[in-house]
């Protein structure tokens, strides 16, 4: 490990090395991550209240840790470093969050079917959910050396796990003062809007979706030529986005979450109903069989 | 690290005609049909004795609801629901293209009624490809209110015996541990010509979400495995030995092996082989390393024979 930066909204930004990673990552396609932490010691407490308390912030003091957590690559650089980014939410993503540089975490990867890019679109129109930002990046990125004209619709609750500033540019399909931005993604020349569920200074308040609906909208028939969707973020958004893209007949790939158990296809446990050349909806993987699906493929509505 | 004049100890065993290179076995169901870990670095089917394929059923399943996988302290569970894509496209498809020359393969079979287990069991017996046949009892019987065959000696009985009449191979009974008397059902098993068993499957579990009081699983329940398990494991293991070796039935002992010394404790309890499977979630390169710990404990103990330090438990 190599660096940890903390982000706004309890985000994490991970820095490893791990050149053949680096190397070989295509983007959508993930790493599993485990940093066991060390075993604490049996210690008394005053109340349950204090237990909580004390594991809360001792995480490395729970029993072993045993399985991997799956992160989209984030970055891939040259100098041989991976970079992940996630939210701190549970027990596995405490302990890696509590991670110092110079400690050896276990690294798999990279697993998956990343997005396809064999034929890239004259505009891309990436859309994100949460933390559906982070294997965003590499993607925007590769994108851009292939020439392809990037919009760039995020949405979270408040917190943006990037640098965020603000734009002169008014877009035409949002009021002009929707003006914040990502720097990351102007640097790939981007256009960039922000969503926040709680009103947020310079940010649409609402979703992605809502963007891109609006975006979508404000396109003639014409113009929808040449346009595809790529997206990452939670099941009911990609469901509203892979809905939008039906409705405006654009491609659109979506990159799944689920919990995994090994990340490697055998156990079975990531499974997610895809539509099959027969009609039918059969359970695939999503680590080995995706992450990366056609939006048009995923059973939307199969999930219980 | 050798003795003087100790030479390289003998890892290879034979389980009732089931020859393998060394006691190591891939537990089924966390190794899908033996292609998933091939591309894994530090992962390599010649470390292997035996390879277990998922459970198959005969017809092709679906599984459980997500999620599917939960975590525990020292424990995973788990609710695949036995997905898989039944017993003819495993034959017909799959096993043409495992590396049978590197490692020996076990078929895993699961039924809801005596007749799939027969059929089932015929099929992979009939193929080249299978050494060895091992029927997990732990799947609930439709016949018998879904009570399962595992948890009843008669059951359990009469599925082994159907199995026995058109199985040319090694068969190996797969014991529950959600049982009062794991001895009552080996006996039953041996009785009904298992040549060897193996133990333990996973232990019944829940995982509850407390902030939305439902249980984490899509099925509400899985089965526990991982390092939590194996003291439990092996307590089973040490009971059913006591039994197993009356007859000169081999052990197979499983349930949260990790290193080289979880193996060792299975093998003093009394499994003459032992099952890898949850460990190489987090670690794929968990099997070199247990054997090679093995060989250097036998060594350093001056066992020339791993076969020598099955069921040497020393009671207090």
């Amino acid at each position: 490990m190599l660096e940890i930066v903390e982000l706004e909204g309890e985000h994490c930004r991970l820095r490893f090395h791990a050149p053949a990673i680096a190397e070989s990552s295509s983007p959508g396609q993930f790493v599993n991550v485990r940093y066991p932490g060390e075993i604490g010691k049996p210690r008394a407490f005053d109340s349950h209240a204090d237990t909580i308390e004390y594991y809360k912030k001792h995480p490395a003091a729970e029993p072993p840790f045993l399985l991997a957590r799956p992160f989209g690559v984030h970055r891939a650089n040259a100098d041989g470093s991976v970079e992940i980014m996630f939210k701190v939410l549970g027990r596995g993503t405490r302990l890696l969050a509590e991670a110092q540089p110079g400690v050896e975490l276990d690294v798999l990867g990279p697993i998956g079917n990343g997005f396809d890019l064999a034929h890239p679109p004259q505009t891309a129109v990436l859309v994100a959910g949460g933390t559906g930002i982070a294997p965003l990046y590499l993607l925007a990125e590769r994108l851009h050396e292939a020439g392809a004209e990037l919009v760039i619709l995020v949405g979270t609750g408040y917190a943006v796990p990037m640098t965020v500033s603000d734009s002169e540019d008014v877009v035409h399909f949002l009021d002009e003062e929707v003006t914040a931005v990502i720097d990351e993604y102007v640097g790939l020349d981007a256009l960039v809007r922000i969503a926040t569920i709680r009103p947020r200074k310079g940010c649409y308040t609402g979703t992605s979706v809502d963007l891109l609906s609006q975006y979508l909208n404000a396109l003639k028939p014409e113009q929808r030529c040449g346009k595809a969707i790529f997206s990452c973020g939670p099941w009911a958004m990609q469901a509203a986005v892979a809905d939008l893209a039906a409705k405006f007949e654009l491609p659109c790939q979506v990159l799944l979450e689920e919990r995994m158990g090994c990340g490697l296809g055998a156990c079975m446990a990531c499974v997610c109903k895809i539509r099959q050349e027969s009609g039918e909806y059969k359970y695939k993987r999503v680590c080995v069989d995706g992450p990366v699906f056609r939006a048009e493929d995923v059973g939307w509505q199969e999930r219980e | 690290m050798a003795g003087k004049g100790m030479t390289e100890p003998k890892l290879a065993v034979d389980l009732a005609g089931l020859a393998m290179r060394n006691p190591m076995i891939i537990g089924s169901g966390t190794f899908a049909y033996g292609e998933e870990f091939i591309n894994v670095a530090g992962f390599k089917n010649e470390d292997i004795g035996a390879i277990t394929l998922k459970g198959t059923t005969l017809e092709p399943r679906e599984g459980n609801a997500t999620p599917r996988v939960a975590e525990s302290a020292s424990g995973m569970l788990n609710s695949i629901g036995l997905q898989n894509p039944g017993a003819d496209a495993v034959v017909r498809d799959i096993l043409p293209r495992l590396r049978v020359f590197q490692t020996r393969v076990i078929a895993n079979v699961a039924g809801r009624t005596v007749e799939e287990y027969r059929k089932v069991a015929k099929k992979f017996s009939d193929a080249p490809e299978i050494d060895a046949v091992e029927v997990n009892i732990s799947c609930p019987n439709v016949r018998r209110g879904g009570a399962e065959f595992g948890t009843d000696p008669t059951m359990a009985g009469e599925v082994i015996a159907s199995v026995r009449e058109v199985c040319k191979r090694p068969l190996i009974a797969k014991l529950t541990p959600n049982v009062t008397d794991i001895t009552a059902i080996a006996e039953a098993c041996i009785e009904a010509g298992a040549d060897i068993l193996s133990l333990i499957n996973t232990l019944r579990a829940m995982v509850i979400d407390t902030a939305t009081r439902r249980p984490v699983l899509g099925a509400n329940t899985g089965g526990l495995s991982g390092p939590a398990v194996k003291p439990v494991a092996i307590m089973m293991v040490h009971q059913v030995y006591q039994i197993a070796k009356e007859k000169n039935v081999p052990v197979i002992g499983m349930g949260g092996i990790s290193t080289a010394n979880d193996a060792l404790e299975f093998i003093i309890a009394g499994a003459s082989a032992f099952s890898v499977g949850t460990a190489l979630f987090w670690n794929p390169a968990v099997c070199k390393q247990i054997i090679s710990g093995l060989r250097s404990y036998l060594i350093e103990n001056q066992i020339d024979d791993v076969s020598k330090l099955v069921g040497t438990l020393k009671l207090n």
